[in-house]
């Protein structure tokens, strides 16, 4: 993938995950719908590549407002997230050099890997995660499950600390599938899956759309950059 | 600018590093203190095409997300803007989807939140702020206790 491709689909990715979101303020309250109505008209803007250094600014100051507004991020780290994308994005267009633009979009692949990495080691690191204990609580008393019904996950001690130990090896192995393109294609796909399976069952739907906008980037850095050391 | 900008450039990534108290908001549109009502409450169950669905529009659960946003930064730090803030979407959530019974300005409106927490292997919930009453159909500033 070459970077002109990866910065077009991230550009289309995360006009979507805009898009998505903007439609769901503009059902919401009155006070929302001005910074929705911005947001999605900028967004379309730039999946459609109108002016992208205008679109993508104007769309990164209205995104920094937007949290004014709420007085903090709507969806955490989602939130983000978003931001993260789009700041790189917007900074891999108006960087002088072919060396600062590819900078800013290889920042953003080497976040991606971080977000899951770190979020990993700060588990692993908890005894509480370790024994599954963390994540029973998460099915007991915490705001995310999203049914009544999911509840009773915390009575199955023994699933949920394999789940856990799961979630915890993939997240804190991931940086070992930039390895080789084939593995970080399986990585990809598993990540994919871990993200569905929270939006389905913590309702967490913004983090899939969002990090998937951000693997272009990550696909495209493994093939630019680590590839040429390691797939000889 | 800045300091909104900064932290989305310098992520920390510390996803759910722990699991701490979890508030929920609940509201009472009567004098006493007996009738206390979730704001959102979750669904007993939900289907499988509803999880799928859910992927594009999630806009009432993701509503529900950013108001226990609203209740933490609360806990953190009461300002009375933080009070406005959350007393008035819960308000307009009401009036929108329960309906104003009767005259709207001549009903109040409280809410509290209750945090849940793991204590000696229990799960205790306990009432952490509640809100003096204001007309659900808007206007006044109420004043945390």
């Amino acid at each position: 993938m070459t970077f002109d491709t990866a910065q077009r689909l991230t550009e289309i990715l995360l006009a979507l995950a805009f898009v998505q979101q903007g439609l769901e303020h503009l059902a919401g309250p009155r006070r929302d719908r001005p910074w929705a109505v911005a947001q999605v008209t900028l967004a379309l803007g730039v999946a459609w590549g109108v002016a992208p250094v205008l679109s993508e600014g104007l769309l990164l100051l209205v995104s920094i407002a937007t949290i004014r507004h709420f007085r903090g991020p709507y969806n955490g780290g989602s939130d983000r997230m978003r931001l993260l994308v789009l700041s790189c994005l917007w900074l891999s267009r108006v960087a002088p050099t072919v060396f600062w633009q590819r900078a800013a979009l290889g920042y953003l692949a080497a976040q991606l890997v971080l977000s899951y990495t770190i979020a990993g080691w700060v588990k692993l690191a908890n005894p509480d995660w370790r024994s599954g204990r963390a994540l029973g609580d998460v099915f007991a008393f915490s705001v995310y499950p999203v049914s009544e019904a999911l509840r009773a996950w915390a009575d199955a001690p023994r699933v949920l600390r394999a789940v856990a130990w799961l979630a915890i090896a993939f997240e804190v192995l991931f940086p070992l599938a930039l390895l080789h393109g084939s593995t970080l294609a399986a990585a990809l796909v598993v990540a994919l899956a871990f993200h569905l399976i929270n939006a389905a069952v913590f309702g967490l739907n913004r983090f899939v759309w969002i990090w998937l906008a951000g693997y272009p980037s990550l696909w495209w850095f493994q093939q630019a950059t680590l590839a040429h050391l390691f797939e000889r | 600018m800045l300091t909104l900008w900064l932290p989305a450039l310098i992520p920390s990534w510390r996803f759910f590093d722990r699991i701490g108290p979890a508030p929920s908001i609940e509201y009472s549109l009567a004098a006493g203190d007996d009738d206390w009502r979730d704001v959102r409450p979750r669904p007993a169950r939900v289907s499988q095409v509803a999880m799928v669905g859910r992927l594009l529009w999630n806009r009432r659960w993701n509503e529900r997300l950013y108001l226990i946003s609203c209740a933490e930064r609360l806990l953190d730090d009461p300002t009375i803007e933080r009070v406005d803030e959350l007393c008035s979407r819960v308000a307009e959530i009401v009036r929108a989807e329960h309906g104003a019974p009767g005259d709207a300005a001549a009903v109040s409106i409280r809410i509290r939140i209750v945090e849940a927490t793991r204590q000696d292997g229990r799960i205790v919930r306990r009432v952490v702020f509640v809100s003096d009453a204001r007309p659900l159909a808007g206007g006044s500033r109420p004043a945390a206790r």
